[in-house]
């Protein structure tokens, strides 16, 4: 694991889109994960490793100064612990909502297996391609839509390929030019060292994007 | 952690500050960045990851003795 923060690739599409004439959408809902095996954020990712189950907040928006004037988009959202848990990623994404997530009902063995079985597809999109994300890696799920063994390909978005245990976070996620999962958009993750919260305890997360 | 330049559209930071039940504010500091400046990468990359782990561990060791229980008289 390392300490890192990235813009997606999906947030670069989203930023491109809006200067070229698209309705913006304030990237200030803010989120926290605890993914056990805590994989290294990437601007691969599409979605959290896998999202704790306290509600994401809107942060408060402003534009501040760094360098030179108003350089600098700042989110600040504090997120209250409902349990003792340890919370090892943060999100910015567009919307509260979180995407819709499941688990896989069998660990994926290899690298090549494009057939994987999930425990429920219940608020997937049920026809069309889509991506998820399992851990580090994105997948593109091809077939098998609105069941329950779905035919995927894998290592998607400049992901890499990997097995997965069985019981791992499926979250859906919109890669670049996609929007096919709805409240799919990922706009900054960040990963870091496992931090303990017990129930009551809050986390304040203040995101800082300086234009450079 | 590997870095691209061409990767980097800007600058980007994460703060982190506890609160606990009890309401005392703990604060982190960074616990991620990621920069354009070759300079600042490669502090974060040498010594600022290590700094923040090291703040995050710290608050860990808090919370658990707070959570272990204590013999009064």
């Amino acid at each position: 694991m390392a300490t890192v923060v990235v813009y997606t690739y999906r947030a670069r599409d989203l930023i491109t889109s809006w200067i070229n004439g698209g309705t913006p959408t304030i990237p200030k809902a803010v989120g926290w994960g605890i993914n056990a095996t805590n994989p290294t954020a990437a601007a691969s990712d599409v979605a959290p490793f896998q999202e704790a189950a306290e509600a994401r907040v809107s942060g408060t928006n402003t534009v501040v100064t760094t360098t030179t004037t108003n350089d600098t988009y700042q989110v600040v959202g504090t997120i209250t612990s409902a349990s003792g848990q340890t919370i090892n990623e943060s999100i910015l994404a567009l919307t509260t909502t979180k995407p819709q997530s499941t688990t896989l009902s069998a660990a994926i063995t290899t690298t090549g297996q494009t057939s994987i079985s999930v425990t429920s597809a219940s608020g997937f999109p049920g026809s069309g391609n889509y991506q998820i994300q399992i851990d580090g890696e994105v997948l593109t799920v091809t077939g098998g839509q609105g069941t329950t063994t779905w035919t995927v390909t894998r290592g998607q978005n400049g992901s890499a390929a990997a097995t997965h245990s069985n019981g791992a976070t499926i979250t859906g996620g919109n890669a670049p030019g996609s929007s096919a999962v709805t409240n799919g958009d990922l706009f900054m993750h960040a990963s870091y060292t496992g931090l303990a919260l017990s129930t009551g305890d809050a986390l304040q997360a203040t995101w800082k994007l300086t234009l450079a | 952690m590997s870095v691209h330049s061409a990767d980097i559209p800007a600058d980007a930071e994460l703060h982190l500050t506890i609160i606990r039940a009890d309401g005392t504010r703990i604060p982190l500091g960074r616990a991620a960045v990621i920069t354009r400046n070759p300079i600042k990468r490669a502090w974060w990359s040498l010594i600022g990851t290590r700094l923040a782990s090291r703040r995050i561990h710290a608050a860990n060791r808090d919370a658990a003795r707070r959570a272990a229980p204590t013999q009064e008289g």
